[in-house]
């Protein structure tokens, strides 16, 4: 017992295998024990494969399954329900199992030959290494359609309304009221209008009438660069002209393509922008003009440029293509930036050791560093659970990094691309996350960790039933660590050795594994994985940390003498200064405009600035217009106070007729 | 909005307008007429809020209260009788780029024009309609109109009127689509000024009923509410949830006192023009191709005529 413990101690702190005491796992084609249950994917429900539909909204993207359950949904009830339950079912499992073959591919209605009719058609997809690009060109292709939409919309109504402003122009000009031109506008071909007695009669009736030269310029050039523009498709463009591409796979192209449009991307930003003015009749040429031709880069917003794709692969991230994505990503400018990573558990050359994710770590601390950045990482199985948060980031008005692992290595062990995307992420080797700079002022409020498994704890902990060797059935709950998804890679089957059946295993740390007849195995791990494993769950704690909203500090204990002190009393708010009862006044904001007072004299009584009555000039009426006013007034508003003439005549009745008003 | 410079860089000139701007004529109301109090409220508004005058429309009916437009320095629409509504529908169908107000009186809008009422609220379009209910036919001296009280003694109903007032709140707000109703009295300048403009920056159709006085045939008939505050329930002091609109419907029937204030609100409802706005421009040819079809319609071709 003491040499076996003594073995596997030796194993996990050297690496170093003790022939008999240990066995190497190559070739047992081991996987990690709570995978036991995915053998054969193709048998399970689950998201993919996906269809590709021609939806604009989230519903782009759907899972074959989901299709399928909408369509049994509508059949009507009756007895052929189950047979076309248990039909469309196989089917649905034929094609799955064809995909992940690889022996099919296309469109599902080329595939799906059953009744009943589904609802949508599209290309199918499954989880490979295809599938990061073909989702993202997917959701980036709608996205700008509704962007193009958008801008078409207004582009079409600009352009007639300018076309509108030249064409008033024309008809108030000596051609336009020309004999011929009113002849081609009447419906009578029989000549019993005398056009040309109407021409000269315009002619003389009204002089012609052109605008400003340079204002027919500007419309022209605006129409010219409205009709001319090539940035977003679906219109008619000039004869022979194409729309720009704006999928990119390197980031010098996409670099190069940003340069070498802007000068026309300001023109057309500068055309819409003037035609929006001129088409309001808001164009002043002594104060537009200047500001339009200098009109560049800094007066251009980016919530209207089409956004560029650029779709990347981690592997191909060079020293140069590393600078540019750092430009991009900098430029605050709309770009969507896909990285695909295709191997998570690379090794560092330095360390000559593991160096998981380090990679992707390293993207997404840049993008989340530039803090104006969209950030969404995500491993390919998880994508159509993201839809909208990938949508979201396409919409986003600015850059956009998406951080995509495929799951589709070399050197897994047997497993599909969909378990090792999902298993990278359940073993927090490669978190989801997202960071959304326009969703609230701070971090909490922008970064969301939502879509992990179990995203409170260090491991996900997962129930796991199996039968003992007294074929008693135990169940316990297992940790999914990043050991377990390095497991799946046999590049680092020399971390790992099993403890042959009836062998202890004391306190050494272990992962339980099955082979490929699900029987179970228990495996020695090497500390260097272990060591990697911390680091892993070290990276984690700094993921939840970083969305974690901070504690506000702590207010300081107030004085004593403070709490002690009666708080002073507010002072009384102090009356409004009352007229001496004397002087007459109007309580000007209850005057509701009846033009009584102003009628009976309007030097006496005018209008203020909201058309309210106030007393002007006392001097320019006498005591009696005063009194009069008051009585006339419905509100009873006007307080005629005392007489300033004693010697007015009927002052003592005036003064009786006043009381009512004091 | 498409966005490509911020809106700043656009207004360089600053825009400010004053009441003058926005005035146009003497009015031609009696002294005393409620109609000047809510002319003064609306004109304060359209200065207050910018409102560029040729991006203005008033349009109204008959009536006292249809004069409206002719006071105010934009553009204006003096209507038929009771015809008012369907006229704004139509300016706001073609040019949604205008500030729509509706001006029509208690005759107008609830006697003659009431099926185009019922509708307009119904169809929810983006105005701002002032019913000025000065519960009488005051143009035409003196006749009944649906919200006169019943008893109330006119050339057409010598012996006082027989039937219960209408009350165009509660009728409004049994309208489906209803988005926002209000009453305000002429006699409260601050509130009606404050309540025309919550109606205006309401994105629907928001409806103000306003009492008004007629100080030539019911002089001194609001009287006893302008006296006495406590006859004005102010629905902005009373803990009144405007977003209830069975609460709304109870507070409508209330004729004394008179409750002013928002009755009722819901900004969530869509605007028809909204729910039939076409992203086809509207071209010459467009339009043209349109009038064509509509006029091959009734057009009897000589040939055909002739064979028939």
């Amino acid at each position: 017992m003491h040499s076996e413990l003594n073995a596997q101690l030796a194993f996990h702190l050297t690496g170093m295998r003790s022939a008999g005491e240990l066995e190497p796992v190559e070739g047992l084609a081991l996987r990690p024990a709570l995978l036991a249950g995915y053998r054969d994917l193709t048998a399970l429900r689950y998201d993919f494969p996906l269809v590709f539909t021609d939806k604009s909204d989230s519903g782009f993207v759907a899972p074959l399954s989901q299709l399928v359950d909408e369509a049994l949904r509508d059949c009507p009830p009756g007895k052929d329900t189950d047979r076309l339950l248990k039909h469309a079912h196989r089917r649905e499992r034929e094609i799955r199992a064809s995909l992940a073959g690889g022996r099919a591919a296309g469109r599902l209605s080329e595939l799906w030959n059953v009744p009943p009719a589904l609802p949508h058609d599209g290309e199918l997809a499954d989880c490979d290494a295809t599938l990061p690009a073909r989702f993202m060109t997917r959701a980036w292709s709608n996205v700008q359609a509704r962007k193009a939409r958008r801008f078409h919309e207004e582009a079409d109504r600009l352009i007639v309304q300018l076309a509108g402003i030249l064409a008033a122009d024309f008809v108030h000009s000596d051609e336009g009221r020309s004999a011929q031109r009113l002849a081609a506008s009447l419906a009578a071909r029989d000549g019993s209008f005398d056009t040309e007695a109407m021409s000269r009669l315009l002619a003389k009736a009204l002089p012609e009438r052109r605008l400003p030269a340079t204002r027919r310029r500007r419309v022209r050039s605006m129409l010219s660069a409205l009709k001319g523009q090539r940035f977003f498709a679906g219109a008619e463009l000039a004869a022979g002209a194409k729309p720009f591409p704006f999928v990119f796979y390197s980031c010098a192209a996409a670099l190069q393509a940003m340069r070498e449009r802007r000068p026309l991307f300001t023109e057309l930003a500068r055309a819409v922008t003037t035609a929006r003015l001129e088409a309001a009749g808001q164009y002043v040429e002594e104060r537009h003009d200047a500001l339009f031709e200098d009109f560049a880069d800094g007066a251009l917003s980016a919530a209207l440029m089409p956004d560029y794709l650029v779709c990347l692969n981690a592997r191909n991230l060079q020293a140069a293509e590393n600078a540019g994505l750092a430009e991009l990503l900098a430029s605050g400018l709309p770009v969507k930036i896909l990285v695909q990573h295709d191997d998570i558990l690379e090794r560092s050359g330095v360390a000559n050791g593991p160096a998981f994710g380090a990679h992707a770590r390293l993207l997404a601390g840049m993008a989340l560093g530039l803090n104006d950045v969209y950030v969404l990482q995500s491993s390919a199985s998880n994508l159509y659970r993201l839809r909208d948060r990938v949508l979201k980031g396409l919409e986003y008005p600015g850059a956009a990094l998406f951080s995509v692992f495929s799951g589709a290595t070399q050197y897994s062990e047997g497993l599909p691309a969909y378990l090792v995307a999902a298993a990278a992420m359940e073993s927090r080797a490669f978190p989801a996350f997202s960071y959304d700079p326009s969703a609230g002022e701070d971090r909490a409020a922008r970064f969301s960790l939502e879509s992990n498994p179990q995203p409170g704890v260090d491991w996900p902990l997962h129930s796991f039933a199996y039968e003992d060797a007294e074929h008693q059935r135990v169940r316990q709950d297992l940790p999914f660590t990043l050991a377990d998804f390095a497991a799946c890679d046999r590049r680092y089957a020399g971390y790992f050795a099993r403890i042959p059946h009836g062998h202890g295993n004391g306190e050494v740390p272990s992962l339980l594994m099955v082979d490929r007849d699900d029987g179970l195995q228990k495996v020695i791990v090497a500390e260097p994985l272990m060591r990697e494993a911390r680091r892993c769950l070290d990276a984690w704690h700094g993921v939840q940390a970083f969305g974690k909203r901070e504690a506000p500090p702590s207010a300081p204990p107030p004085p004593v003498e403070a709490e002690k002190a009666v708080p002073a009393a507010k002072p009384a708010p102090e009356p409004e200064k009352a007229p001496a009862s004397d002087d007459p006044y109007i309580e000007t904001p209850r005057c509701t405009t009846c033009e009584e007072c102003v009628k009976i004299n309007n030097r006496m009584f005018v209008y203020d600035a909201n058309k309210q009555a106030t007393i002007a000039d006392l001097q320019a009426g006498t005591y009696r217009e005063l009194v009069e006013a008051a009585e006339s007034c419905q509100v009873s508003i006007i307080h005629p106070g005392k007489p300033r003439d004693p010697a007015e005549p009927g002052l003592e009745e005036l003064l009786q007729r006043a009381e009512a008003f004091r | 909005m498409n966005d490509f410079t911020p809106e700043c860089l656009l207004r360089l000139h600053d825009e400010r307008y004053e009441l003058e701007d926005y005035q146009s004529g003497v009015p031609r109301w009696c002294s005393g007429c409620g109609d000047n109090a809510i002319l003064a409220a609306v004109q304060r508004l359209c200065r207050d809020e910018r409102l560029r005058p040729e991006k203005t429309v008033f349009v109204s009916g008959i009536g006292c209260s249809s004069r409206f437009p002719h006071y105010m320095n934009t553009y204006g629409f003096h209507g038929i009788h009771g015809r008012a509504l369907p006229v704004a529908e139509g300016i706001r169908m073609a040019r949604p780029d205008l500030d729509v107000f509706v001006n029509t009186g208690d005759g107008d809008c609830c006697s003659i024009g009431a099926a185009h009422w019922i509708h307009a609220v119904r169809y929810n379009m983006n105005m701002t309609v002032l019913l000025h209910d000065n519960l009488i036919y005051g143009l035409t001296k003196k006749q009944a109109s649906p919200t006169s009280p019943r008893g109330t003694k006119s050339n057409t109903t010598p012996r006082g009127a027989y039937l219960e007032a209408l009350n165009p709140l509660t009728v409004t707000l049994g309208v489906q689509n209803v988005s926002f109703v209000a009453q305000a009295v002429d006699w409260m300048p601050e509130v009606l000024y404050e309540l025309v403009k919550a109606a205006f920056h309401h994105k629907g159709f928001s409806f103000v009923r306003i009492l008004q006085r007629c100080p030539e045939w019911l002089p001194n008939y609001f009287d006893p509410w302008m006296k006495d505050p406590k006859r004005i329930l102010r629905l902005d002091q009373s803990g009144h949830d405007a977003s209830n609109l069975d609460r709304a419907r109870e507070v409508a029937s209330r004729l004394d006192p008179i409750p002013v204030g928002i009755l009722y609100r819901n900004a969530a409802l869509p605007c028809y023009e909204e729910l039939r706005r076409s992203s086809k421009p509207r071209t010459a040819e467009l339009i043209r191709a349109g009038l064509e079809a509509e006029l091959d319609k009734f057009t009897v071709w000589p040939q055909a005529a002739q064979k028939g």
